[in-house]
């Protein structure tokens, strides 16, 4: 029976938005991906359309749990969305407008699709790594610059992205300009979403070795924004090497202690962690040496991830921040902002 | 003369090996915890190796890699491995190495071997130490929250001797894990075991979060107050955790055997059998030198002994127990390589060498070994400057002999040791008359401590200096022999003095 969600191309919205072309991306047969993508067209300008397959909900196992996961997620998707374009936040990715395809006589099943169009990117962090033999060691800096930025815009607004990873970071303007994208997994504090006491909210593969054993901190802010840090110390690494932080600690750490092997409790396997964390650090740094003839960037560099993907959350951050005399959120990132601007500036002068 | 400090009872410490070894690793790994309480769902995984399918690019390719690499599922991105290497691209170190463990599925190449000592020459553990000490400070310096490496470090000071830093970098471990991580919170208690402090050892173990929660914090508690003579506050909560059943057997094993001891100690032998068995039920190998200390034999006995892992210990203590000395040596030599700051293995090893194997240059060569974590054991000088007079080399006996004089406060039958040794090296100075006199005070000593085996065994050291002097004849050495005999005092160490006599009398010399 046809998915009318996944038949969309010439219809034409509500809004003048038309439909015009099916961007291709498998849906998963474990069934975790609802949402089919498109690009659409109005007055000459393109963007990206994504629609919520509800229709695939239908027939599954627990099937009014599933719908109730996928209205919840997307509603608080479009709020964020909304409230980061109304605070003009303009690190993450825009949304154009949201709201909802109804039924055609045509569809083989009436449903409503929901539906969200953004700015169209040019591509991401992960298409980029195809011209990875030319990959510029300035332009990672800048990037990385404007995606700590964005970072800290959603922090600022207690809301936390909890899914950076390459395909989440989009390309515009000839690629000079990196924003955020896909707040599916996105929280705001205090707003409970289906995936807010999720173990692991975002991708398992760029997961903080806290959530991966299943060690999570009531605080919220050690637990989500902790998460956030991580993140953008293992784009760190990844802009870099290509490798995230997750797989870089799974190179150093032996297979008893992986995270699908361990039995004990994480304060026990923090030790070999930590090992295993120095070990990729240093690995990281003497990579960095491929880029960089300055000491000090690379140094600055290393030190960067190793405050930001430390494996104990509670030791994450800046060490400005982590003091004991000054209450403030040990999870603040502005002071990375201001050392990867400078470092990209010297880099540029340098290169 | 040769002494083995074996009188006292065996106590069953945590044992302090590098963290990364297995051993160290079955302790720290509890069973307590569901297997698979962590599989974390590879949804995103497989979507990713669909898009692959779909569209083979190298960004495609790495993102499998990568997510299947995090996930354990490295078996499933083989294809993608490939693809990235068929595109001849330059690569990043990270890449490719992580590339070459996907294609060789060599996953324990990771483990970082940069840290354990693993030539089993003597002088080289030292210089592995040292070389190991030098790279774990360079490491330091970039990253000092690492717990394992101060952990190692402090090990490896153990090893040096130098009980100052290693007691810092000790200190500097356990807060680092907070007192949270059992291994290092063992680790800790055995070194200041080493440093003979045991009230910092039992605070150490007392001051863990998981104090009274952990029955292998427990095991070590009521050992502790074994050696202070104490009774155990926390032997109590022992029993009630091995009776909650809510521990494998694997994880209250030595629980088990340090209870077992104190039943022992207080003579319920029955209850004390209880624990041993409960013991051996998953025993490692020092809960299982435990049982074997106290029980002759139980089930099992030789297949346990031959299929625990680095179970030299109990190995080399049976084989002495047949007599087959040199078998009991192979297996303590690499008890004391196992273990290179334990006193217990080094007595054991100092005493099989020069007491029984009489292989004075090899007890030379091991003593000073052990002396160099052990600088102030008047056992291993004594034993040291009697190897070095049997070998006739008056100037370093009298060395080890002048050292065990600066050891404060040495027991009553430490005394009598140090005379019949003074009086040993007197004797091969040709010094007849001092070194008789010295050996007649110490039986003297030992007659006045109404120590029988001790003034055997300096009876028959007497003898043999006096019959090496020509001083008393073949059938005085015999009468003395058969008079020791008729006394009930042929057993035990005094045994095997009669027996490294008779062979000199016999002409049957080693």
């Amino acid at each position: 029976m046809a998915n009318p969600a996944e038949n969309l191309v010439g219809r034409i919205l509500e809004n003048g938005w038309e439909v015009v072309e099916h961007i291709s991306r498998k849906p998963s047969s474990s069934g975790g991906n609802f949402s089919v993508s498109y690009k659409a067209r109005k007055n000459g300008q393109i963007a990206f359309l994504k629609v919520v397959n509800i229709a695939r909900a239908f027939g599954m196992p627990e099937m009014m749990k599933v719908l109730e996961i996928l209205t919840v997620s997307h509603n608080r998707e479009c709020e964020l969305l909304i409230e980061c374009k109304d605070k003009r936040l303009d690190k993450i990715i825009r949304v154009i407008e949201s709201g909802e395809i109804p039924p055609s006589p045509l569809d083989a099943i009436q449903v409503t699709i929901p539906y969200v169009i953004f700015e169209l990117a040019e591509g991401s962090l992960r298409d980029e790594l195809n011209y990875f033999d030319k990959f510029d060691a300035v332009w990672s800096l800048k990037s990385l610059h404007q995606l700590f930025v964005g970072i800290n815009q959603l922090h600022y607004n207690n809301i936390v992205h909890q899914d950076l990873k390459p395909s989440n970071i989009v390309l515009f303007d000839k690629k000079e300009k990196s924003k955020l994208a896909d707040l599916g997994r996105a929280d705001k504090k205090g707003v409970i979403a289906p995936h807010t006491n999720f173990k692991i909210a975002g991708d398992p593969a760029y997961a903080p070795p806290e959530h991966l054993y299943g060690y999570l901190l009531a605080d919220w802010s050690f637990r989500r924004q902790a998460c956030d840090l991580f993140h953008l110390g293992s784009m760190i690494t990844f802009y870099f090497i290509q490798i995230p932080m997750t797989t870089l600690l799974k190179t150093y750490l032996p297979s008893d202690y992986h995270w699908n092997n361990w039995k004990g409790n994480y304060q026990d396997v923090l030790p070999y962690l930590l090992d295993a964390f120095d070990n990729a650090c240093l690995h990281f740094a003497d990579e960095l040496k491929n880029y960089f003839t300055d000491n000090e960037i690379i140094s600055e560099l290393e030190s960067m991830v190793r405050q930001l993907c430390h494996p104990d959350p509670e030791k994450r951050g800046h060490p400005d921040y982590r003091s004991t005399f000054v209450k403030r959120n040990p999870f603040l990132v502005d002071k990375y902002i201001s050392r990867l601007n400078a470092l990209a500036n010297k880099a540029e002068i340098q290169k | 003369m040769a002494i083995l400090d074996d009188n006292k009872p065996r106590i069953i410490l945590p044992r302090w090996r590098n963290a990364k070894s297995d051993s160290s690793k079955l302790i720290l790994q509890s069973e307590i915890k569901e297997a698979g309480t962590n599989q974390i769902t590879t949804d995103i995984f497989l979507q990713s190796k669909l898009e692959f399918t779909e569209n083979k690019t190298f960004s495609n390719a790495l993102e499998v890699v990568n997510s299947g690499f995090s996930l354990n599922e490295e078996h499933n991105t083989i294809e993608e491995a490939k693809f990235i290497l068929s595109l001849n691209k330059k690569l990043p170190n990270s890449v490719k190495k992580i590339l070459q463990l996907i294609l060789n599925d060599t996953a324990d190449t990771t483990f970082d071997k940069n840290t354990e000592v693993t030539n089993p020459h003597l002088t080289n553990i030292f210089k592995e130490a040292g070389k190991n000490i030098s790279e774990i400070r360079k490491r330091l310096i970039n990253f000092s929250y690492n717990p394992l490496l101060w952990l190692e470090l402090s090990r490896l000071y153990s090893i040096l001797g130098n009980i100052n830093k290693a007691e810092s970098a000790a200190q500097i471990a356990l807060q680092l894990s907070q007192n949270s991580n059992r291994l290092i919170t063992r680790s800790v208690s055995r070194f200041y075991v080493h440093k003979q402090d045991f009230e910092q050892a039992q605070s150490v173990i007392r001051k863990s979060p998981y104090f009274l929660t952990d029955p292998w914090l427990v095991a070590a508690d009521i050992s502790y107050s074994q050696f202070l003579q104490r009774i155990s506050t926390s032997a109590k909560t022992g029993k009630q955790m091995i009776e909650s059943k809510s521990f494998s057997n694997r994880d209250i094993t030595e629980l088990a055997a340090a209870l077992g001891t104190q039943e022992y100690f207080n003579k319920s032998i029955k209850e004390g059998q209880k624990y041993f068995y409960k013991a051996l039920k998953a025993p490692n190998e020092n809960s299982f030198a435990q049982v074997d200390f106290f029980l002759e034999d139980f089930e099992n006995k030789n297949l346990l002994i031959e299929n625990i892992t680095n179970n030299y210990e109990a190995q080399s203590v049976e084989l002495r127990k047949e007599k087959k000395y040199e078998d009991s040596f192979n297996k303590s030599f690499k008890w004391l390589i196992d273990q290179p700051f334990s006193r217990r293995a080094a007595y054991f090893n100092s005493y099989l060498l020069c007491g029984i194997l009489e292989n004075f240059e090899k007890a030379v060569e091991i003593g000073k070994f052990s002396l160099r974590s052990n600088p102030k054991s008047f056992l291993l000088n004594n034993n040291i400057a009697y190897s070095y007079a049997q070998l006739n080399d008056v100037k370093n006996a009298s060395y080890f002999l002048k050292r065990m004089k600066n050891i404060h406060p040495i027991s009553d039958e430490q005394k009598v040791i140090l005379l019949a040794t003074e009086g040993l090296i007197k004797f091969k100075e040709k010094k007849i008359e001092e070194g008789q006199s010295l050996y007649r005070r110490a039986i003297e000593e030992a007659e006045l401590q109404k120590n029988a085996s001790l003034k055997a065994q300096a009876l028959l050291h007497f003898a043999r200096e006096e019959y090496d002097s020509n001083t008393i004849n073949k059938d005085e050495v015999f009468k003395i022999i058969s008079n020791l005999e008729k006394e009930g005092l042929k057993r035990g160490d005094v045994e095997i003095e009669i027996a490294n006599l008779s062979r000199i009398l016999t002409g049957k010399r080693k």
